[in-house]
């Protein structure tokens, strides 16, 4: 039985809270430009964007992914966002800074995104050459990796970018909070990773037999439509 | 087409010679680092060793080993992580890192049922050396809370190292590719080709 029913949660009601967070986003993005944060409106800017990405792969490509997963990567996107703002109950403070285990949810959430995508794209590659064989035990050891990379990765992105606006004089647009934070970062990574690597990949494999279906067509077949 | 792994092994008995004595060498490496309890060098001696052996012990033929010259610059992590490193020790050490990767690549390849492109593998070991680095961190971070092994200090040296990483194992690809790119030039040339491999 899958979690979303569990939940009571119809295909109707997932739809409807993926409205909802999104346009709790533009609020947040609202408020940010209001206060002039610039941490705000790019993080929640760029979620939003993460956000309109299924849709725009249904329209441009029709690559459909089920409800569950745009539901998957807006409460990631949407958690991140939230965790930027300054909120009046906070004394004005964010969650990210106020609240120790935060960080760590966004980034086992955003990290099982990415190991969302490293499977859905491995298992595609799969199906569509016969070169290419990845046995499942591989296949785990690959997520693993592959998250761990794009963590390090990520924390080097979030440091340069401190470096930059330090030197352009702007605010903070994504916080490091210094070595033991990163390496936690890291872990917490690993952790959502791990409960893709095990428990997420059933749900994955229609985005994956979709993506190889695209990677399988011959260009005249693309062209003819 | 997977990659082959005829483009790492060779068959020379001067090549074979020299590939035993370096394989000799890394074991003693290997028990040294098991000895002093330096886990992440006994894991890449082990690896190391691991890859020196396996195309001898698959095709049975003691002559049959990988280029002396890659299996000595894959052992490069291990000679450069002992000392305090510079940023340019540590970025030699992510190139090596990459080459070990691929010959792990080969390993898998030769004794599992796992294959790869050439392009998937390039990109497999350039995503290694940053996991690589992403896992030495927390682990070296987590024995150094626990039996007080030092680590670094700030996050701008640990950035350092994962910045080195970065660019070690996207030169180490970009080797790759350009050694593979020659590999497929030789063999499409005058060279007798395989017809299933033509098609």
């Amino acid at each position: 039985m899958r979690l979303t029913d569990r939940l009571g949660l119809t295909q109707r009601r997932q739809a409807a809270l993926v409205r909802l967070l999104q346009l709790v986003m533009v609020g947040i993005l609202s408020v940010g430009l209001y206060l002039g944060n610039a941490g705000v409106v790019v993080n929640a800017g760029v979620g939003l964007l993460v956000t309109q990405l299924p849709a725009l792969l249904r329209r441009n490509y029709r690559f459909t992914m089920s409800v569950g997963i745009v539901l998957w990567i807006t409460v990631a996107m949407f958690l991140h966002a939230l965790g930027t703002l300054p909120l009046p109950q906070l004394g004005f403070s964010t969650l990210y800074r106020s609240t120790w285990w935060w960080d760590h949810l966004t980034h086992a959430l955003s990290s099982s995104l990415v190991a969302g995508v490293a499977y859905a794209t491995a298992r595609a590659l799969e199906e569509h050459s016969d070169a290419i064989n990845l046995p499942d035990r591989f296949l785990f050891g690959y997520l693993l990796m592959f998250v761990m990379a794009f963590g390090v990765v990520w924390e080097l992105v979030e440091f340069y970018l401190g470096v930059l606006s330090h030197l352009v004089g702007s605010g903070a647009i994504l916080t490091q909070y210094g070595l033991s934070d990163t390496l936690l970062d890291l872990v917490y990574n690993t952790l959502g990773g791990l409960l893709v690597a095990l428990f997420g990949t059933a749900y994955l494999t229609g985005v994956s037999d979709e993506l190889a279906d695209r990677l399988g067509r011959s260009p005249e077949e693309d062209a003819s439509e | 087409m997977s990659l082959p792994e005829e483009w790492f092994i060779t068959e020379g008995p001067v090549n074979a010679v020299i590939a035993w004595f370096v394989t000799a060498l890394l074991v003693a490496v290997a028990v040294d680092n098991l000895l002093a309890v330096r886990l992440v060098d006994v894991v890449l001696a082990g690896v190391a060793v691991a890859v020196a052996i396996v195309p001898a012990l698959h095709t049975r033929r003691w002559k049959t080993t990988i280029p002396w010259p890659l299996l000595l610059f894959a052992s490069v992590p291990l000679v450069l992580g002992a000392a305090r490193p510079s940023f340019f020790d540590l970025f030699v050490t992510g190139i090596g890192l990459a080459a070990l990767g691929m010959l792990a690549v080969v390993a898998l390849e030769l004794t599992t049922s796992v294959s790869m492109t050439p392009g998937f593998a390039i990109v497999f070991v350039v995503l290694a050396t940053l996991a690589f680095a992403g896992v030495w961190a927390v682990g070296s971070a987590a024995a150094a809370v626990l039996v007080g092994t030092s680590f670094v200090r700030t996050n701008a040296e640990l950035m350092r190292i994962f910045t080195a990483a970065l660019l070690g194992g996207l030169v180490g690809g970009l080797v790759f590719r350009w050694y593979f790119h020659r590999q497929r030039a030789r063999t499409a040339g005058p060279a007798p080709v395989d017809p299933e491999e033509a098609k």
